[in-house]
């Protein structure tokens, strides 16, 4: 039995049931190969073999082989593909999970994927200073051969994954609706690079909508995929709780970013450090922990010897950048400058590459 | 017996000579106006009956028509009272009305005789000397705003029975002599720089906006002193001139809102956003002046530019192009001053907190672009420097001594523009926010670091096509106030940085 085969089968099965190993249990358990299951499905009492009622018609009807090819053929031209649950491509992790999709709808290619995987999650309305940090992260893990999985969501999401693009590595995208769905619009972009480098997954058919009980479902992909889980920010009743929550139960590793003050918005990450999870203080605490060794100290921006050609005020200024953001003011007042000599080397750095201004006249270092 | 008084009337800043007529016939008693008058005027004839008895004056019983000519104009307003008045004491053999020869009457009467002020009485002096008049009797609340008319003579008038009196050749007519004009220059305790603690940034650039005659656009949350630097402007704009002083008056001498004689300082009007149109623009069924138009030579702040009405705002950008307003009704096309420096100010996005250290705001990118395409591609190129403002800290606040006072900055200001003045002698433009078309390649050339800059700005710091000449207007402006006639990359560096809404950050794609 070629895989081709096999994954016409999975995708049967997934498409006319509720789609996770779980719900197809019984089914699975019986002796009898996938594709004598699929023959049969017409003369089969498949209540008697544990079938749920409401999935016995769907199935019945669907066992016909043109039928089925027709619709993978459709979502070929579409860009879209198959991975059944015992293809290569399908993440090793992720099988072992209890509600393991049987199929995954993808756009991109899992094979991009590299054997260390880190899920990083949290809130659609981040502040910026952990926008920059989970991003920062996700591009030093990137660096490191580490590919990143998120959800794609506004927010933090995005920021990972822009980071791990950064970085040079793969980035996977879980998304709640289906891969043809662009959600949030605003992710076009992203969306594209994604594909590109990465892959995009759903376990929810293509041309499914985005709909709100979509996303805590999607979140147990996330976490399933990965040994670790990083939570970067959100509320103790967020879907990133959620995430964090199925992940134990997956008995994955949480790893939470140190929160900077208190922050009644933010209080997941510190009830999980509370709770024994391990804080990330940089890349290295991950990849220690997995014995991936250690990142090597790079020439980085962050040290200011190392970025050549710059005067004595736009180095000074530049400092001030690395310890923090900063509004133009309080440069101004640090550095005792004018303003217009303070926004003439603001504008020289931002020239360079070096320094980004942020909203709120607020500028920072550039990721 | 029939009698003539000469009076004036206004059709926006306009004014034009109104003859008075009254015809007293043998009759049952009665008095009919005519001449299109409006409801104001019709109700004159109550007033005029109780203002003549009260001054110890006979009101005749006869028939008494009062005429208005021209008759196709459409005359409104109180101030008719008294030439109708003395109109009714001539026609009805109780007074000579020969020593109003050359001269001009208004006012408004009140039941006891008294004059009141009308409005629009600059506007119409200057009418009237136009026409030869020599002489105008105004009331005595309006003397002084007349009297800064030269080559004519300003009679003060209390009441109907002074009028009478002067009339009768038993009181010496006074005129007003008018206080030599002066730009009264304390800005008063809330209006100036020098208690505006921090801000540094945005004190600069509203130094250079003004130095430059830009519109500039203030983006910050509540709280962060929007309001406060825009009410500081008017005290570091170059003092009134006469002739400036004398426009703005007569608007606000049309729309009612001048208190003693000249307008002495630049105006600051901050309509609400609740406002129509035609109070914004000018119009109504008397084609009024707008608060564009009264903020003319001075300052028009629109606070919370986006929750304006959107054709409000498009409105407002023809008269920014021309500095003057056409209003067209259907009884008249008026055209009114309206050369101000538009300050505006807006929160960052619905909430007001974006890019806010407090983290507070939770708007989506996609909330934050409709809230910023309210305003219109069009008008924000009106508008050339737009800023951050971020909320002052607590320390900030507290510690710092006073700042720069407004009367320092203004001397920058002032030499910024006597160069702009000088240069552009003979182009017949003022300040850089003028330049237009060929100007550009003269007065804004680069040298090779600066175009350099500005080249790498766009490919790096993705700045709209839109942002170029503005960017280079205010780097000329910055030489100017720096005093160098070549603009440097340091200028344009700076100019750079007024430029915030070009930023991507601004509802597109995250970083």
């Amino acid at each position: 039995m070629t895989s081709e085969r096999n994954r016409l089968y999975w995708y049967w099965l997934a498409s006319s049931t509720g789609g996770t190993v779980a719900g197809a249990r019984d089914l699975l358990a019986q002796e009898m190969e996938l594709e004598e299951l699929f023959r049969q499905a017409r003369k089969l009492d498949l209540e008697a073999l544990g079938v749920k009622k409401k999935h016995v018609e769907p199935l019945r009807k669907r066992a016909e082989f043109s039928l089925l090819e027709r619709e993978l053929d459709g979502f070929a031209r579409r860009g879209i593909r198959i991975v059944g649950i015992m293809d290569k491509e399908y993440p090793a992790l992720l099988r072992e999970i209890y509600e393991a999709p049987m199929v995954l709808y993808v756009k991109g290619d899992l094979f991009r994927c590299t054997k260390r995987m880190v899920s990083m999650i949290g809130t659609r309305r981040p502040k910026r200073q952990n926008v920059a940090k989970m991003q920062q992260l996700a591009k030093e893990l990137a660096r490191e051969g580490v590919t990143v999985v998120s959800g794609m969501a506004r927010g933090l999401d995005s920021a990972a994954q822009r980071g791990a693009l950064q970085g040079g590595g793969a980035t996977v995208a879980v998304l709640g609706g289906g891969v043809d769905v662009i959600y949030p619009p605003e992710n076009r972009r992203l969306y594209e690079e994604i594909v590109e480098r990465g892959a995009l997954i759903s376990e929810a058919p293509p041309g499914t909508a985005p709909r709100p009980y979509l996303f805590p479902r999607r979140n147990r992909i996330i976490s399933g995929m990965s040994q670790a889980l990083v939570v970067g920010e959100g509320n103790v009743k967020s879907g990133a709780a959620i995430t964090a929550a199925q992940a134990k139960e997956q008995s994955r590793d949480i790893f939470a970013l140190l929160p900077e003050e208190y922050d009644p918005e933010n209080d997941l990450p510190s009830s999980l450090i509370e709770s024994g999870v391990p804080v990330v203080m940089n890349v290295n605490t991950i990849l220690r922990a997995y014995g991936w060794g250690t990142a090597p100290r790079r020439p980085r921006e962050e040290e200011s010897t190392s970025v050549s050609g710059l005067d004595f005020l736009e180095e000074a200024l530049y400092n001030q950048l690395l310890k923090g953001e900063k509004t133009t003011e309080e440069l101004m007042e640090t550095l005792q400058q004018p303003a217009g000599t303070i926004s003439l080397t603001l504008t020289k750095l931002e020239l360079k590459g070096l320094i980004t201004r942020l909203p709120g006249d607020f500028f920072g270092r550039k990721i | 017996m029939l009698a003539k008084v000469t009076s004036c009337g206004l059709i926006g800043l306009g004014g034009y000579q109104v003859q008075v007529e009254v015809d007293a016939n043998a009759g049952m008693p009665y008095v009919e106006i005519v001449g299109l008058a409006d409801i104001a005027i019709k109700e004159s004839k109550e007033r005029v009956r109780s203002a003549i008895k009260n001054s110890d004056l006979d009101y005749p019983l006869c028939r008494i028509i009062v005429n208005l000519a021209p008759a196709d104009l459409r005359k409104e307003g109180p101030l008719y009272d008294l030439p109708i008045a003395l109109g009714i004491l001539a026609a009805s053999g109780q007074l000579s009305l020969e020593g109003l020869e050359n001269s001009i009457v208004l006012g408004e009467l009140s039941l006891d005789g008294r004059v009141r002020r009308v409005n629009g009485v600059l506007p119409m002096m200057i009418d009237a000397r136009a026409r030869g008049v020599r002489r105008a009797f105004v009331p005595a609340e309006n003397g002084e705003e007349a009297a800064y008319i030269r080559g004519l003579e300003v009679i003060p008038v209390g009441s109907l029975r002074q009028m009478v009196a002067l009339l009768r050749g038993e009181e010496t007519a006074e005129a007003v002599r008018p206080h030599p004009f002066r730009q009264e220059d304390d800005p008063g305790p809330d209006a100036d720089f020098r208690y505006i603690k921090g801000q540094e940034v945005a004190k600069h650039a509203v130094e250079i906006a003004v130095a430059g005659g830009h519109n500039i656009l203030l983006i910050g949350p509540p709280g962060s002193g929007k309001t406060m630097l825009a009410r500081a402007i008017p005290s570091i704009l170059p003092p009134l001139t006469f002739e400036e002083a004398l426009e703005v008056t007569q608007v606000h001498s049309v729309s009612g809102l001048l208190k003693d004689g000249i307008v002495r300082k630049r105006p600051f009007r901050s309509p609400h956003h609740s406002a129509s149109m035609a109070a914004l623009i000018g119009g109504g069924p008397k084609s009024r002046p707008g608060t564009i138009s009264e903020a003319c030579h001075g300052v028009l702040y629109l606070d919370e530019l986006t929750e304006f009405k959107r054709e409000t705002l498009e409105a407002l950008r023809q008269p920014l192009e021309d500095g003057v307003v056409s209003v067209e009704r259907v009884n008249a096309k008026v055209d009114y001053p309206a050369n101000f420096m538009l300050v505006a100010s807006m929160n960052p996005c619905p909430c007001g907190y974006y890019g806010d250290p407090s983290g507070k705001c939770r708007c989506t990118q996609g909330q934050i672009h409709r809230y910023l395409s309210k305003i219109s591609g069009p008008l924000l190129s009106r508008i050339d420097l737009h800023i951050e403002v971020a909320r002052p800290r607590h320390a900030e606040l507290n510690d710092k001594a006073e700042g720069e006072s407004s009367a320092s900055i203004r001397r920058r200001v002032e030499a910024a523009r006597e160069r702009q003045r000088l240069r552009y002698a003979g182009e017949g433009i003022l300040t850089n926010s003028q330049l237009h078309g060929g100007m550009f390649d003269k007065y804004c050339a680069l040298d090779r670091d600066g175009r350099q800059m500005l080249e790498m700005a766009f490919t790096r710091l993705h700045l709209s096509a839109r942002a170029y000449r503005r960017i280079l207007m205010v780097a000329r402006t910055i030489a100017d106030l720096e005093g160098c006639e070549d603009i440097a990359a340091a200028h344009v560096a700076e100019a750079i940085q007024y430029r915030s809404l070009d930023r991507k950050y601004w509802g597109g794609e995250g970083q």
